[in-house]
């Protein structure tokens, strides 16, 4: 069923991608909503609900990443930090750590404006930085908020993490053990999510980024407050890992430090480019795929490795040595993610020494 | 003409022992065209760049309807009503004409980043606008059929008449062209003569920094000679012209 969902999904960011008229746009979106909202009544174990829940996280994370990358240009390697901040938002307001039980919904909202209050400040004092120096200062902050998170021991439970995290309800309703109404949640924050990302494409904010993103002189000469559009798009960029985070953390109703490694900011990165950079029906493409592989594929290669082919191999371990191939495949062969917008299409096609 | 718009005032600027701009001082009138003119390496990009807020003055004073500038940020002095020009044009290569316009005119719009996260009637309104500003820009630059290409892939003049647009989207008091007629053809500089003089006629002050002769004569109003970022002469066509010192910048000594 995942597997099914995943390909339907993609079929019409696809298809949304190609189509020129808006309003055939709307239709089609309109369509998968539906599609999506029925398809878990159409059988499939709690287990393939879960694991789509995962990957509608990771659209959420990487929509959100896409403002900052994609839209502004600003190559952030530690997302995942912003996502753990959002989840332990939740954790600490919660769960029976100091005791205090705020309601889901509020909480979605509070830790997205606590992330994106992060994303200032580490948008700050680096944004003066460009290209590789940006990334590595955002690298740097995306390993020390775990870190933090691991040793402020007497808050954050250090290394085990907080657990027991409050069950959300809707309308007094808990939403119990399965992971259905997360799987509605989530469902409404992509959609969420995608309004409000498209929005900002569109808008004069999307239209200043991408000048910063083009030639951030000739940007300021127009009358571009630079320093303060990039931060927007940390702060808004960061906000939605926050409102993530928090579904996150419900769901799985525990947080720990090592769910938000390194990786987790990589994998979001490789969205993008596997996607198609700034284009949304490009990066839910990217989320989709790259979400599956990850939460699906690779662990069942496990069990197809002991099963069938009776060898004892950790393909977990080769997780990486995957996504290596896949993008270094896809910078050889299709440097502008799978379904690129016009811009980067041009960009990645034009004869290195063409005169401009 | 009435008070100077822009008015330098002893504005220096070295990059290490070499005085790019050294204590220079003119003033611009409201309403006028103004050219500058020197050999290359003269300073004259060195003073745009001094006026759009690029690099600030070592010392002095710019003073733009009356307020001092020097190291204000270029977008702070975009805001303040001067628009620009390049020498090597700086169009978004990969974003369309239109956009290009649209960006240039990013300072006349108010729509806050939550007018732009949400969408807001008053942004949907303000962006219907804005557009339409762009295109009647566009068509006013007879680039109407362009909108919608990449920057990059206009013809060279077509770029450069772009250019111009997207510093008018500002809706600038101050204009800096930095070489406009730059490669054009006779045909071109024509048209641009024009174009400019429209400029000028609907109220926008132009310092125009030229070397083709025949469009500064027929343009300027006034005229200052750069070299080595010293003004060694300011004056009116004829005046500049018959100026020995400029004959000599210009052609050498008589005896060298």
């Amino acid at each position: 069923m995942v597997y099914a969902i995943a390909a339907i999904v993609i079929a019409f960011a696809v298809a949304i991608d190609r189509v020129r008229t808006k309003r055939t746009k709307l239709l089609l979106l309109a369509g998968l909503a539906v599609l999506l909202a029925v398809a878990p009544r159409l059988g499939g174990s709690d287990a393939s609900v879960n694991a789509l829940v995962d990957i509608g996280i990771y659209v959420v994370l990487a929509l959100g990443l896409n403002v900052v990358v994609g839209f502004a240009g600003l190559l952030d390697l530690g997302y995942a930090a912003f996502f753990a901040i959002g989840a332990y938002t939740y954790a600490m307001l919660a769960s029976p750590q100091f005791g205090l039980h705020l309601p889901f919904w509020v909480l979605l909202f509070l830790a997205a404006a606590l992330a994106s209050l992060f994303g200032i400040v580490l948008g700050a004092p680096t944004l003066r930085l460009r290209g590789d120096y940006l990334a590595i200062v955002t690298l740097g902050f995306g390993e020390i908020v775990p870190q933090v998170f691991q040793n402020l021991t007497k808050y954050t439970g250090g290394p085990n993490g907080i657990g027991a995290l409050d069950v959300p309800t809707f309308f007094g309703i808990p939403f119990g053990q399965s992971a259905l109404p997360y799987y509605y949640v989530t469902l409404a924050a992509i959609a969420l999510t995608l309004l409000l990302t498209n929005n900002l494409r569109a808008s004069r904010l999307g239209r200043a980024w991408m000048a910063i993103r083009e030639d951030q002189l000739a940007a300021a000469h127009a009358g571009i407050d630079t320093t303060r559009s990039k931060l927007a798009a940390f702060a808004l960029g960061a906000s939605f890992s926050g409102f993530a985070g928090v579904i996150f953390a419900a769901k799985l109703s525990l947080v720990s430090p090592d769910l938000f490694q390194f990786q987790v900011s990589v994998l979001v990165v490789s969205m993008l480019v596997l996607g198609g950079m700034g284009n949304i029906p490009g990066v839910v493409v990217g989320a989709v795929l790259l979400g599956l592989l990850n939460g699906t594929v690779l662990p069942q290669l496990d069990t197809i490795a002991t099963d069938v082919l009776h060898v004892h191999a950790d393909l977990t371990q080769a997780s990486f040595l995957i996504y290596g191939v896949i993008l270094v495949g896809l910078m050889l062969f299709r440097p502008e993610g799978l379904l690129p917008d016009r811009e980067r299409r041009a960009e990645m096609h034009a004869a290195p020494n063409e005169v401009v | 003409m009435g008070a100077p718009i822009l008015e330098i005032r002893g504005v220096s600027k070295r990059f290490g022992k070499l005085a790019a701009v050294d204590d220079l001082s003119l003033s611009v009138q409201t309403g006028a065209i103004f050219g500058i003119i020197g050999p290359n390496g003269a300073g004259k990009s060195t003073l745009f760049n001094l006026v759009s807020g690029v690099s600030r003055p070592d010392s002095g004073e710019i003073l733009f309807d009356g307020v001092d500038v020097a190291g204000w940020h270029s977008d702070a002095i975009a805001r303040a009503g001067i628009g620009r020009t390049f020498q090597n044009l700086r169009l978004f290569g990969y974003l369309s004409a239109r956009e290009n316009v649209m960006i240039g005119g990013h300072a006349r719009l108010k729509a806050t980043l939550f007018d732009s996260l949400l969408n807001t009637p008053r942004a949907r309104r303000e962006e219907r606008a804005a557009l339409s500003r762009a295109d009647e820009l566009l068509a006013r630059f007879d680039l109407a059929a362009d909108a919608d290409r990449f920057a990059r892939n206009l013809p060279y003049g077509g770029q450069r008449r772009l250019e111009i647009a997207r510093a008018l989207a500002g809706q600038p008091q101050l204009l800096l062209l930095d070489e406009p007629a730059a490669g054009a053809n006779a045909a071109e500089k024509r048209a641009l003569v024009d174009l400019v003089r429209a400029i000028n006629a609907a109220g926008t002050t132009v310092v125009l920094i030229e070397h083709d002769m025949g469009v500064v004569m027929e343009l300027c109003h006034r005229i200052a000679v750069l070299d080595y970022g010293v003004k060694i002469a300011e004056g009116d066509g004829a005046e500049v012209r018959a100026n020995p010192r400029v004959i000599e910048a210009y052609l050498g000594t008589p005896d060298a």
